[in-house]
């Protein structure tokens, strides 16, 4: 951090020679000392982070300078310094911006002293925080949070990018680990809401019967177990995006009350009287087809076009072509980087199992099955055989390799040998095949 | 060393050295601003006051404070604040003028004791 320029406005010389001299005690500080009012307006180009100003200037009210000062930049704090003692004087200054009231007495110089520490403490968490804002909206840059090329992700770039640049309520669906969340992250982080709250809630995840205090808060007592006031996520997010993801779990009456707090545009806490006014950007998602959810008649009809938005649709990993050799690519890059590892890229055989592969988690699993590839792999390359799929829906991928029948009987009868201690009689058996169908598939090998 | 007996020193220092640490020149500094200031002040009270200005007398006064309490000059320190008050109060009991008579007297010993000093 540069160092803290403090600007002194004081006509009293004595009084602004000790407090320059106290302060320039602290070699962070830059103390520059003006002794009038005009002085300092000429010298706020200079852009001080903090002013202290004398109460009675010569030449400027103290109030006309502080507006000045405001003007410029109302970031800037200003530490009042009188030599009365007026309370009301003090609040009115307060109330105007300043931000502290000193008196002029013995103390005031550490007084002044601990009141800049506190400025610059709280200088210090006003850029940090605003250096974490920015790497935050970096990395939720559309390129950098989302990867690939293909058409269908090129398609859902343009949507997203349409979408960050209104309010509009925007709803996606996917299956699962198609990056619903990144989506709804990247495209809040790059509207102009993004210096704004965004509140996630999980649809899913909450119980039922707490989903409504979760979503609107409650005033102390409402229930039993209510113990002290909570703000809901709705208000949470009030001037920001609230992002419900799963809304598809969302129970049938619960799915009435959200409808009314989107209508309205407000929002009351359980148990409590007063509205709260609401100026919420929506984002769902769910992996769910809504559409034919409300015809089950498990969605709200009103609910589902007030929801529908801007749809965006994030295809599946299997239908993106060439973009998961990119993903595993950088997945395995960034798996290497974060280990210390060298680089592992993909063998040919690698490459052509993981084409092959019907992806059922999406990117979420591709992630998981090239870093546990990249930790098996023995030599620098991941090879076919270290690739493991660890997918529950064994059956329909098997299916999808789409070898011929001989292939496939192969597999199974290899299936069952390993399972059964390669007992040629017993898997015969089971198969309800002659031992010689095995003994000969065994030769072939 | 100071050239002055302790017992007939008006003044003390040992704030101004206190906070000034090892920098004598900032005393110094501080010693020559008094010394430029202090009659300069008190002429402009004197005029102020026979010509009635009360406010000119208590905001000048008010500016000598600090001087007055940072170069330790006890014998002043509640005098000059009475002389604000009651000039800020229009001297309904014509209280000021032995007041203005000791501020004068003392701090122009001050000034006479501190040149020797330095």
């Amino acid at each position: 951090m540069d160092n803290l320029k403090i600007f002194i406005v004081e006509d009293d010389e004595w009084y602004g020679e000790i407090l320059e001299y106290h302060l320039s005690l602290n070699p962070d500080y830059e103390v520059y000392k003006y002794t009038n009012g005009k002085a300092l307006v000429e010298n706020l180009y200079r852009n001080p982070s903090v002013v202290t100003l004398d109460y009675s200037l010569p030449d400027m009210q103290c109030e006309a300078v502080m507006k000045r000062i405001k003007k410029f930049n109302p970031e800037i704090p200003i530490i009042i310094i009188s030599g009365q003692e007026n309370v009301s004087t003090a609040v009115n200054l307060l109330k105007e911006g300043a931000y502290d009231y000193i008196t002029k007495d013995d103390d005031t110089k550490d007084r002044v002293w601990n009141t800049i520490k506190n400025i610059q403490e709280n200088l210090k968490l006003k850029t940090e925080l605003s250096n974490l804002r920015e790497e935050i909206s970096n990395k939720y840059e559309f390129s950098n949070s989302i990867k690939g090329n293909s058409k269908a992700i090129q398609r859902v770039f343009n949507l997203m990018e349409k979408a960050a640049k209104t309010n509009i309520t925007v709803s996606i669906t996917g299956e699962t680990g198609t990056g619903k969340e990144l989506v709804a992250k990247a495209i809040h982080y790059n509207s102009k809401l993004q210096a704004k709250p965004l509140v996630t809630v999980n649809v899913a995840a909450i119980p039922n019967e707490l989903i409504e205090s979760e979503l609107f808060g409650h005033e102390k007592g409402a229930f039993t177990g209510a113990n002290t006031r909570r703000i809901g996520k709705f208000e949470e997010a009030n001037k920001g995006t609230i992002f419900l993801d799963e809304i598809g779990e969302m129970d049938i009456s619960m799915q009435a009350k959200l409808l009314r707090v989107l209508q309205e545009k407000e929002v009351t806490r359980i148990g409590g009287n007063n509205t709260v006014k609401l100026d919420v950007r929506v984002i769902v998602a769910t992996h769910r087809n809504l559409s034919e959810e409300v015809q089950k008649g498990n969605f709200r009809e009103d609910l589902y076009y007030r929801l529908l938005g801007l749809p965006i649709e994030l295809p599946p990993l299997r239908e993106r072509g060439n973009d998961m050799l990119h993903l595993a690519k950088y997945f395995s890059d960034e798996f290497c980087k974060e280990n210390g590892m060298p680089k592992m890229p993909l063998s040919a055989t690698g490459q052509e199992k993981l084409m092959k592969y019907a992806w059922p988690g999406n990117v979420r699993e591709l992630k998981a099955v090239v870093e546990l590839a990249a930790v098996m792999a023995n030599g620098d390359h991941i090879e076919a055989d270290d690739i493991r799929f660890n997918s529950s829906r064994g059956m329909s991928d098997l299916l999808l390799e789409e070898t011929t029948l001989k292939d496939y009987t192969d597999k199974i009868i290899y299936h069952f040998l390993d399972k059964y201690d390669n007992n040629v009689l017993l898997v015969a058996r089971k198969l309800d095949i002659g031992k010689s169908t095995i003994y000969r598939m065994l030769k072939r090998a | 060393m100071s050239k002055i007996p302790q017992s007939e020193r008006l003044y003390d220092l040992s704030k101004l050295r206190h906070m000034a640490g090892d920098d004598n020149a900032f005393v110094v500094r501080m010693v020559k601003m008094f010394l430029e200031q202090t009659p300069e002040s008190l002429a402009q009270i004197d005029q102020n006051f026979k010509a009635g200005n009360l406010a000119q007398v208590r905001t000048i006064s008010h500016k000598m404070k600090p001087s007055i309490d940072f170069m330790g000059i006890e014998s002043l320190k509640n005098e000059i604040r009475q002389i604000e008050a009651l000039a800020d109060e229009g001297d309904p009991n014509n209280a000021l003028p032995p007041l203005l008579k000791q501020l004068n007297a003392i701090a122009l010993q001050v000034c006479e004791q501190l040149k020797l000093e330095l």
